[in-house]
């Protein structure tokens, strides 16, 4: 039996309208259901080596795919003539956008939100992995491993915090050890650094909190971790200073393939007129691959819940990020017995098929706040951001097994990202294969941030061979200027260096975000970057103005009364984030009492 | 510069301790960030004030404060942050942020009254992620009373607070709709006064045991879905849709103590400011709290009082080696305050405020002293949502730093 009737007939045992077969070398699923789960488990179903990838054509009951296109139509690009055209401004895009920066092209980044990093590269920890955590994929790892060396040279470079404290995998018994080995000889294999088995003694010295029940842990020095955002913002913000152009609030709707050559992309902004295409749009990229004839993956979004602590707790992970051993069991606080190599392995085998791929990990982040997540679940909806409490409640129960000091008042805030991941489960990086202009740089989910600089490489280099092959000359951009100003928060400058700060402008002297410091003359600073921003949302994460403990409640007025100052508009006229999040309606007439 | 008193926040504590300390020392300097000061006062212009014997709005009583701290000599400045306290040996070390650079000086002493911030829609646990029109009580009364801004039509409340009620009566004014206000507890969360000014009086209805379910909008609030809850589950018939343009949370109030916290002040697990003594002096010796950002007061009156006593006691400081012991209380109670009482300071006539955990009818306040009754007295009825308070004359008891004072409701 071929393998393709293989799987006709193993998808038809799972729903009965479901069918499979071959299409371009990928495999085709057709039918509709009502259960989600069924899709899933279809898609996983199909999934061959013998074929690029599954693509799924099975429709789900009353799914209705919601429109989230910008509420802006204006001609600014149209018949705009560009070498590059990069879709999408998260994480990749923008490493893309400023590798291509390095050559003398037009290159153009279009984005649909009102500013860079909206999605993934925003609901994001800021782990910098080791690559280990991604071990069976091949891509995954491959680019996380690159990438992450990377990352010391990028982070000065574009003035980014980064912190390479090293990542922990915590064992609690002697015969545990044995995982060890396997992480070892994964990690040789990979070339991952330095991995070491420590004992408790050592690992108190890295981290002095750990959890008691940890008696020995996994050691790998190179994870790290950085501000995701921020590093996203420098990543268009230098490309930009080096010449590329990035235009927010744009959305690629559809694009005209003619002779297997995308001809023009079409916005709500105009059309533009590519010579190459870089499909960088995280959850969208199938999409945006089947408008470019290039479909050979599905992305199946999958959503990620992430828990945020006080900085008052952040005692728990002060310099690394740790996650417990998938081969360890650790019960309840008041279970003392002591659990023998044979009944352990037993308990293990159970607790495994239980927990599968669902292990919490304690991370720290650069701003200082500890994260305990993610929790994941299958959605159909692509941008699922909507916490379920319940899942908060569970990730808290979970993780006080693990660190006990954690109490539900120490929650700040929680939030939920999707990843973009194939069934194949693997990043998909590659030029167009019906479609020759397009490079595909898709399925990029964990851990895309960290694989970020050596995708951005890659696909830069396809992206040149491409231009070459159509006879292009393309020069090297000789002023290139890797060096980024980031803004930077002034509070954490040495005290004469501020206090000349603000004795050249007094505005850095008007404290207006209290918690976190911020003052008035740093958030006019967020506005004068070479991508400007006028929302709150986008303030927030540039400077953490309104992002301490009280979350904006005193200072997003007086934020609000700073952009419209500076955009010379009525205060009514600042959103939180896109045109429709309105946050004022009207002005009081005469405030009234009676 | 050196200062002897120096106070951080220009709210209403902080201006009453400012005056009194005045009246002992001429060498006292209140800070304060904002452009004036008031503090809360300042977004409250419509609330009705009855002290010192007088009825004022609150824009009449802000007029009255400021009128009475001018004619001290207390030095104020606005516009300055406080950003930093470093303990020397007898003094501490301040930098102030403020307009003209960043000013250091020494003050002999410390009033912390920075007041409090409203628990945040995440830290009140509400689902979905938080889109537009998701605010705080803190921030409606910052839009419209402070702004001049309307940022809502047609609201929800979750949470009857007494500041949500201030909110809701801000809102009303200018013609919101609110739709109802909802809480997750069995009975309002604001005195009954306030109940019947407010809710009674504009019909608003209030929904007790009720919870928030669902918020709905991409951009912007559209509806929100409540719940009731009976014993502690949501009961699902009961899911009702309700449509608004925004969601206003005041689950309650955390005192501000950031600029302390560094300095290891020891916290109250209960009120959730610093453990304090009789004199509201912080574990730190010199370091002094008062107002909410001490604990989370509902009525002025008390606020008031003590921000005097805290004046006065920030003046006369000499620092002296304290005997500290700690106070006891069982689970009826929210808190207990002062947590702590030094024996070598003065022990005659002590304040205590408290708060019990639930309500109770027919219960005395009992306080014990290594197991012997100390005090007894009938609080009829003990209501949760009031503070309430008691005076302990301890110099008559024996005490030593092996004695156990415990609080009962019994
Ligand atoms: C909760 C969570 C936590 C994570 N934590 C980590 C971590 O700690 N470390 C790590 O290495 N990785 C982490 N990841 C993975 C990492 O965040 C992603 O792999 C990475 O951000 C993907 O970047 P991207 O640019 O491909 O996608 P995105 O950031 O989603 O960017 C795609 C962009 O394309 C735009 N777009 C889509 N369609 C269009 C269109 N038609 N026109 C114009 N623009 C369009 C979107 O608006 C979006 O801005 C995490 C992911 C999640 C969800």
């Amino acid at each position: 039996m071929t393998s393709i009737s293989k799987i006709d007939k193993a998808v038809k045992l799972i729903n009965s309208s479901f069918s499979a077969r071959e299409e371009n070398n990928c495999v085709l699923l057709e039918g509709n259901t009502s259960s989600y789960d069924e899709i899933i488990l279809a898609g996983k179903t199909a999934v061959s080596k013998n074929h690029y990838g599954v693509l799924n054509n099975i429709t789900l009951d009353g799914f209705k795919e919601e429109d989230d296109s910008p509420n802006i139509t204006d001609y600014s690009l149209d018949n705009v003539q560009v070498d590059c055209l990069v879709i999408g401004g998260g994480v990749i895009g923008s490493a893309v956008l400023r590798e291509l920066s390095k050559y003398k092209l037009k290159s153009v980044l279009i984005e649909k939100e009102s500013d860079i990093s909206t999605h993934a590269s925003y609901k994001n920890a800021g782990v910098i992995d080791s690559g280990i955590d991604v071990y069976n994929h091949q891509y995954r790892s491959m680019y996380a491993v690159r990438g992450n060396m990377m990352f010391d040279k990028l982070a000065s470079e574009l003035e980014v915090p980064f912190e390479r404290n090293g990542h922990l995998i915590l064992l609690k018994n002697r015969f545990e050890k044995f995982f060890y080995s396997k992480v070892f000889v994964k990690s040789k294999k990979l070339l991952i650094p330095g991995v070491k088995l420590i004992n408790r003694k050592t690992l108190l010295q890295i981290e002095s909190e750990a959890p008691r029940w940890a008696n020995y842990a996994i050691y790998l020095p190179s994870g790290g971790s950085i501000d995701p955002y921020k590093y996203t913002v420098a990543l268009a913000e230098n490309a930009v200073e080096n010449g590329a152009i990035v235009s927010l609030n744009t959305k690629c709707l559809s694009m005209e393939v003619e002779d297997n050559l995308i001809k023009s992309v079409t916005t709500n902004r105009g059309t533009i007129y590519p010579k190459v295409v870089i499909n960088a749009t995280g959850v969208f990229a199938d999409k945006i691959a089947e408008m470019a004839n290039d479909r050979t993956f599905t992305i199946h979004p999958v959503k990620a819940t992430n828990v945020v602590l006080d900085k008052k707790v952040s005692f728990i992970a002060k310099r690394t990020s740790f996650i417990k051993s998938p081969v360890t069991v650790i019960r309840d606080e008041y279970d003392t017995k002591r659990v023998g190599p044979i009944r352990g392995i037993r308990k293990l085998i159970k607790y495994n098929k239980k927990h599968k791929d669902n292990e919490l990990s304690t991370i720290h982040t650069i701003s200082g706040n500890v994260i305990i997540g993610p929790k994941k679940e299958e959605t159909p909806i692509r941008y699922d951001y909507s916490p379920d409490i319940k899942i908060i409640n569970n990730i808290l129960d979970e993780q006080r097994k693990v660190s006990p000091k954690i109490k539900k008042s120490d929650v700040i805030s929680y939030y939920s990202g999707t990843r973009a991941q194939t069934f194949e489960e693997d990043f998909v990086i590659r030029k167009g294969i019906t479609t020759k202009n397009i490079i595909e740089a898709a399925g990029i989910e964990y851990p895309g941030l960290t694989a970020s600089p050596a995708i951005a490489l890659d696909v830069a280099d396809f992206t040149i061979d491409y231009l070459k092959e159509c006879g292009i000359d393309v020069k090297i951009n000789k002023v290139f200027n890797p060096h980024h100003t980031s803004v930077k928060p002034i509070k954490d400058y040495p005290s004469t260096l501020r206090d000349k700060l603000i004795k050249s402008n007094p505005k850095y002297g008007i404290i207006v975000c209290k918690c976190e410091e911020i003052s008035l003359g740093e958030i006019e600073d967020c506005m004068k970057s070479p991508i400007p921003v006028y929302n709150l949302d986008a303030i927030k994460r540039r400077i953490g103005a309104s992002g301490g403990r009280c979350q904006g409640s005193f200072c997003l007025p007086l934020i609000q009364e700073a952009i419209a100052r500076k955009k010379r508009t009525d205060i009514i006229n600042i959103k939180k984030s896109s045109n429709d999040s309105i946050i004022l309606y009207q002005k009081v007439e005469g405030i009234k009492h009676e | 510069m050196n200062k002897d008193v120096l106070i951080i926040g220009g709210g209403i504590s902080g201006i009453y301790a400012a005056i009194e300390a005045a009246s002992k020392s001429s060498n006292i300097l209140l800070v304060e960030n904002e452009k004036q000061l008031g503090g809360v006062l300042r977004r409250l212009p419509f609330n009705d004030f009855n002290v010192d014997s007088k009825k004022f709005t609150g824009k009449e009583y802000l007029d009255y404060l400021i009128q009475k701290i001018n004619k001290t000599q207390v030095e104020i400045w606005t516009e300055s942050y406080v950003s930093k306290i470093t303990k020397e040996d007898s003094t501490f070390s301040v930098d102030i942020i403020t307009r003209e650079g960043i000013k250091s000086i020494k003050a002999k002493t410390i009033i912390n009254a920075t007041g409090y911030h409203e628990k945040t829609a995440s830290q009140s646990f509400i689902p979905g992620s938080i889109i537009a029109g998701i605010f705080t009580s803190t921030a409606i009364l910052n839009y419209v009373n402070l702004m001049g801004y309307l940022p809502t039509k047609k609201c929800v409340f979750y949470g009857s607070t007494d500041h949500a009620l201030s909110a809701i009566h801000s809102l009303i004014l200018n013609g919101t709709e609110v739709v109802g206000v909802f809480d997750e507890k069995n009975q309002p969360s604001c005195l009954d006064k306030n109940k019947e000014k407010i809710l009674d009086r504009y019909n608003i209805p209030l929904f007790l045991s009720h919870t928030i379910t669902n918020v709905f909008g991409k951009d912007r609030v559209e509806a929100i879905e409540v719940s009731e809850i009976v014993n502690g589950m949501i009961k699902e018939e009961t899911r009702k849709i309700i449509e608004c343009d925004a969601l206003i949370v005041s689950q309650g109030f955390i005192p501000d103590n950031k600029l302390i916290e560094p300095l290891n002040a020891k916290m109250s697990l209960w009120t959730k400011g610093p453990i304090v003594d009789q004199n509201s002096m912080t574990s730190i010796d010199g370091i002094f709290v008062t107002g909410n950002s001490l604990m989370i007061h509902n009525d002025i009156d008390n606020m008031i009082i003590n921000a005097k006593e805290v004046g006065l006691n920030a003046s006369k400081y000499k620092p002296l080696e304290r005997k500290l012991i700690e106070i006891n209380f069982d689970e009826n109670y929210l808190f207990v305050e002062p947590e702590a009482i030094d024996l070598s300071s003065n022990l005659s006539n002590i304040n205590f405020f408290f708060r019990p955990s639930k309500s109770f009818n027919d219960k005395r306040i009992k306080v014990y002293l290594n197991k012997e009754e100390i005090f007894s007295k009938e609080y009829n009825p003990l209501n949760s949502t009031k503070m309430e308070n008691l005076i302990l004359d301890l110099k008559k008891c024996e005490l030593t730093q092996e004695s156990t004072i415990i609080f009962k409701i019994e």
